[in-house]
């Protein structure tokens, strides 16, 4: 029997396959194509104190082996997601993970105040990556001053898990990682997307709306890897890597270079069920390599 | 029962043969996919989305609407025309071969037994796809289909042929003038309108370009007649997750709706096509 569960502090995920915000809805837009409960965890799309419409269109372009978004942070508000979204969520057997965003510090700690109160929430997911609107989000992230303070008064409200989502869009991660580590996040996940654009040469518009977009999908598969490969050098927390994961060989690759965990995103798109493909074909890769537990190819790349 | 209250429960992924794969005109292609449990399982104005590549190019999958649907030999047919690399290479699979499709997605026309004497159909070029399937259902309800159907050029119709053999009675305008009515299709439907249809007993199917559709909304309005339209957006998911299909609502307040979830049908009062 191959044990696939890791350990993102004290919270024990089944597999380390996690859906990766604003990919996923709240969970139940996927239950026809996926069993939830074989997932390591849901996270939610992020999450503001009020509903958002979100960016005009277009929205979205494919690119290269990727694909541009800028929707805005589209979504329910938080007061709807706890009436209307949770209790499908709270449901289910699996760790339910809220991304959550702000726009200022305050908000962020009103949205994690606003959700203490509701059961079945194992771990927030802070966002302060969002590239794709115009207050806060990626200011917070590229700055470990900010980011620090967000973390330190989150872990003060709650009991939680606090995982904080880094941007790649910075010189050097490194300082980021490390100001949230020591401000007490429980983990990190990384990455959001990279700033991106896409411009049409016949119209000589650029393709979306609001001009530039965070890029994901395979493309950004190898910047991913060495943005968790530099963090993973300098803090001991769980790192949870994100970026252009299509199948369990990718998986592997993450988990190698340093993460407990997995989020997939973009992969989601192209094919609804793949969580549930990649989570089957994660055992196979075991037993093809003689692993008995996932956990033990954590961090486990081999420089000569 | 509206529109929005149809869409899809259930939908499905399946690797799909190739039965045939036809050139009807320089770029306008049709394929039959072999698909038991689609075809019984979908309705016209609904899509399937296909993986038109086993590798990361292009990504996303590519949207379709059921163009012709046999639930007996279960087929299932699609109408596209080559406008980038995604039909592009649809265009050059050949029969035999398989593709992953997700479907049937998205809501459906509605159709009324109760009121319905006749339904009229309006396609604006490869808008044309979903109305075979339509004009079927219809006349299995006794219905009476009506088409109006313009495009730039004559050499680009399709399938005039099969709706002739239906026994659909055709209205069709050219923008050059080259078959049927010279000028646009709404200016066909706004002259032929009193004529062809009680307007208690009909419903309008629209689908076409966004300029074309919004027209057809005001004439429908102005004559007291229900109007469906199917739209077309980019989309990287299909299923209601990446939010990048949306068409404004038609409320006081920004908001959009979701053309794969949501629609792709909507009754025209619920949105805005005028931008």
């Amino acid at each position: 029997m191959i044990d696939l569960s890791v350990n993102i502090g004290n919270l024990k995920l089944k597999n380390p396959i996690l859906t990766a915000s604003g990919t996923f809805g709240y969970g139940e837009e996927f239950s026809p194509y996926v069993d939830l409960n074989l997932l390591g965890g849901i996270v939610t799309k992020t999450l503001t104190l009020n509903p958002r419409v979100g960016n005009p269109f277009p929205r979205i372009v494919e690119t290269s082996s990727g694909m541009l978004n800028s929707i805005g942070l589209a979504n329910v508000g938080v007061g709807k997601f706890i009436s209307d979204k949770l209790p499908f969520l709270a449901r289910l057997d699996t760790k339910i993970i809220v991304n959550i965003a702000g726009f200022t510090v305050d908000e962020y700690v009103e949205v994690v105040t606003r959700l203490e109160d509701a059961e079945g929430i194992h771990a927030y997911e802070i966002n302060v990556s969002c590239p794709n609107v115009k207050e806060g989000g990626l200011e917070f992230g590229s700055d470990p001053t900010i980011t620090a303070e967000i973390t330190e008064k989150i872990k003060k409200i709650t009991d939680r898990i606090v995982i904080v989502k880094l941007t790649p869009n910075i010189t050097k991660i490194e300082p980021i990682a490390l100001a949230a580590e020591k401000a007490g996040a429980d983990a990190i996940s990384l990455i959001n997307t990279y700033v991106g654009m896409a411009v049409d040469p016949y119209s000589r518009k650029p393709k979306l709306a609001r001009i530039k977009g965070g890029l994901s999908g395979p493309a950004i598969k190898p910047l991913a890897l060495a943005k968790l490969f530099d963090a993973a050098k300098v803090v001991t927390i769980p790192l949870i890597g994100i970026g252009g994961i299509m199948n369990a060989c990718d998986v592997a690759e993450f988990m190698i270079t340093g993460a407990t965990a997995v989020e997939i995103g973009t992969a989601n798109f192209v094919d609804p069920s793949v969580c549930q493909t990649i989570i089957n074909d994660l055992t196979n890769y075991c037993i093809e390599m003689k692993i008995d537990r996932i956990q033990d190819i954590i961090n486990q790349l081999e420089i000569e | 029962m509206t529109p929005d209250q149809t869409r899809n429960r259930v939908s499905y992924s399946h690797s799909s043969e190739i039965i045939s794969s036809h050139r009807l005109s320089p770029d306008i292609h049709r394929i039959r996919f072999d698909n038991p449990i689609l075809a019984n399982n979908t309705l016209p104005g609904q899509f399937i989305n296909i993986k038109v590549s086993t590798t990361n190019t292009p990504l996303w999958r590519r949207p379709f609407s059921l163009h012709n649907v046999s639930k007996e030999e279960g087929w299932v047919e699609i109408l596209f025309r080559v406008v980038g690399i995604g039909t592009k290479m649809l265009s050059q699979y050949r029969q035999g071969q398989c593709l992953d499709i997700l479907g049937p997605l998205g809501n459906h026309f509605i159709i009324s037994h109760i009121y319905m004497h006749s339904g009229i159909m309006v396609a604006g070029g490869l808008g044309i796809a979903p109305f075979l399937f339509l004009s079927k259902l219809l006349l299995k309800d006794k219905i009476k289909p009506i088409l109006f159907y313009g495009v730039k050029t004559a050499s680009e119709f399709c399938c005039l042929d099969e709706f002739a053999d239906l026994g659909v009675s055709t209205f069709l305008s050219t923008e050059d003038g080259s078959l049927g009515y010279k000028g646009f299709i709404t200016d066909l439907v706004r002259d032929q309108i009193d004529q062809v249809a009680d307007k208690q007993h009909t419903t309008m199917y629209a689908c076409g370009p966004n300029r074309m559709m919004n027209t057809l909304g005001k004439i429908a309005l102005a004559h007291h007649i229900k109007c469906q339209v199917s739209l077309e957006t980019l989309m990287a998911c299909g299923v209601g997750a990446c939010l990048g299909c949306g068409v404004k609502a038609n409320s006081e307040k920004l908001s959009y709706r979701y053309v794969c979830k949501e629609g792709p049908v909507f009754t025209i009062s619920e949105i805005d096509l005028s931008d």
